[in-house]
């Protein structure tokens, strides 16, 4: 009779014990390396997830065990904190890479460096409340009004794209802001392709435009508003290695890093930034976070203007004695310390983070005589943000 | 022997599916409430009570204004002598706030606590870049449907705030 045990090979055990052996090691590095729940992960930029059971009452524990969310977030720590998380993140980043992967969404891959944001949507409802909004409103209170749509940076900087990649429709939207009536809605793309040094507008590892970027743009809508642009020598240039939130998308963790510009003027160090309204403002002299250009701080970006606030009113004594609205996301905390080189004061909103316990846009037009609106967006606000309806 | 490892090995099993079951279960509203709540006193008595990092947190004095802005139904929210029962409070500088609001019923509750999501997940998407140290609060918010009532709360301390809030519904 045949018997039924087949016995093991050497080798066939050998891969047992490695794989066990593999599993148990993973499993005691778990346990024994140290644990940064909550803390913020330099490499990624984001808050690394809690201990799942830490400071919750049994109730607490068991409603999230019904609900389902207790497994969420355990397999949220044991994600944050698998041995070797950065290691296999870039294994897997720099494999997708070298087997002709252009991409590992949201950002795609290109020459030189270059990494470029995934392609918006073609078509967006939001994107026509917010044109109808900002036009209602534009009227409402009798604006001029300067619409700048900053689109992805694949756009002005195509020829570092990979060959094969899916088509941008920022163009587009673009088109449609200027062809709805507003005072003047610049063509970016095409204003960048025509610089002598298209690369050096967007930086290579962050969605942003540069300060060079934003200058170009400023100097072009200073002509519209019947300003005169300060110019570039008027500054003193500060560079600061700057990895922005591509790269922390991208796991390509080897990429080289950005510069980070600051543009210094001693008209700048006499203006102050008040953020905030009422009595909860807190008022800053200059433009510029010095605390987030220090070493070792992940985001310089947040340095231009303490980053993005609800409400922010930049004033300069030596102004031209104008006011003027700036409705902005990101993109509008470089451009707008170079506009403030020219008007006397700049309120700034920034609707995604305002709310309705905050003074109303229009009293504020009201109150400080303002017959200017700015509008600065990437086109993924003008696309996304539901904000612009706090414009009333 | 045998059978006594093969028996421990089913219990073992079905728990472990009871418990998968249970994880699969979602988000599932509680049965209907009969008890009444009075949401504004509710709100505010979380915001005096709860640990806000913003110690300026204000109720929204424009209700409608607000509810329509988050996309909440107004027909969908409970009326009272003219006056809608819902009470909001929102901060300017951080992303903490107080949602408490009595929906016309259990289905409407359900619509409503999906339009904060909706609320929750746009903070989350805008922190995620530029205030990552604030995320944690945002996911791991308070959210309770009793009935056709709704409280959400975004605070410093979102495990102290729901024993809070459990210890005033009751």
């Amino acid at each position: 009779m045949e018997t039924r045990a087949k016995k093991f090979t050497a080798a066939q055990l050998a891969l047992v014990i490695a794989f066990c052996a593999a599993i148990a090691a993973v499993f005691v590095l778990l346990l024994v390396l140290p644990k940064h729940a909550g803390e913020l992960s330099p490499l990624e930029f984001r808050t690394l997830a809690e201990l799942p059971f830490a400071g919750k009452s049994a109730q607490k524990l068991s409603d999230e065990l019904v609900r389902g969310e207790l497994s969420d977030n355990v397999d949220s720590f044991l994600e944050d904190h698998f041995p070797g998380r950065s290691f296999f993140i870039a294994l897997n980043s720099y494999y997708l890479r070298l087997t002709g992967r252009n991409t590992n969404q949201p950002v795609i891959w290109g020459r030189e460096g270059r990494l470029y944001d995934a392609p918006l949507p073609a078509h967006s409802e939001q994107f026509d409340k917010n044109r109808q909004k900002l036009f209602e409103f534009a009227e409402a209170n009798g604006l001029e009004t300067y619409i700048v749509d900053i689109p992805a940076s694949a756009l002005a900087i195509a020829d570092k794209l990979p060959a094969v990649h899916p088509d941008y429709y920022d163009g587009d939207y673009v088109k449609a802001l200027a062809e709805s009536g507003f005072t003047y809605v610049p063509d970016l793309a095409a204003l960048y392709k025509a610089q002598p040094d298209p690369d050096a507008l967007y930086y290579l590892t962050d969605h942003h435009w540069t300060m060079q970027g934003a200058y170009v743009c400023y100097a072009d809508l200073c002509e519209k508003l019947g300003a005169e642009p300060v110019p570039e020598s008027a500054f003193e240039r500060e560079g600061y290695e700057f990895f922005g939130s591509f790269y922390r998308e991208s796991g390509l963790w080897l990429t080289k890093p950005d510069t980070l510009e600051i543009w210094r003027s001693p008209v700048l160090d006499e203006v102050t930034t008040a953020i905030g309204w009422g009595e909860r403002a807190t008022v800053h002299k200059g433009v510029y976070d010095e605390e987030k250009l220090k070493e070792g701080e992940v985001d310089k970006y947040a340095a231009y203007l303490w980053s993005n606030n609800a409400l922010t009113v930049i004033e300069n004594p030596n102004g031209s004695g104008e006011t003027v609205m700036l409705v902005k996301d990101s993109y509008g905390n470089s451009i707008a310390p170079l506009l403030a080189m020219n008007y006397s004061r700049i309120v700034m909103l920034d609707t995604r983070y305002y709310t309705s316990t905050m003074p109303l846009p229009s009293e504020l037009i009201a109150e400080y005589g303002i017959e200017k609106l700015i509008v600065t967006f990437g086109t993924e606000s003008m696309i996304t943000d539901s904000g612009l309806a706090f414009l009333r | 022997m045998k059978n006594l490892l093969k028996a421990a090995v089913c219990a073992v099993l079905v728990c472990a599916m009871a418990f998968a079951l249970a994880a699969c279960g979602g988000n599932e509203p509680a049965p209907a409430e009969t008890k009444d709540y009075d949401v504004i006193d509710i709100a505010k008595s979380v915001s005096e009570n709860v640990s806000f990092e913003d110690e300026y947190l204000t109720a929204v004095a424009d209700i409608a204004f607000e509810l329509n802005r988050d996309e909440i139904a107004l027909d969908s929210v409970a009326e009272e002598n003219g006056a809608k029962q819902a009470a909001v409070y929102v901060s300017g500088a951080y992303p903490e706030m107080i949602f408490a609001i009595k929906a016309v019923d259990a289905n409407a509750a359900d619509q409503v606590m999906k339009a904060i999501e909706k609320i929750l997940d746009n903070y989350e998407k805008n922190y995620t870049n530029y205030g990552p140290e604030q995320v944690s609060k945002i996911t791991s918010a308070v959210k309770v449907i009793k009935g056709q009532y709704v409280f959400v709360i975004v605070s410093n301390d979102n495990a102290a705030a729901q024993t809070y809030l459990n210890g005033l519904l009751g």
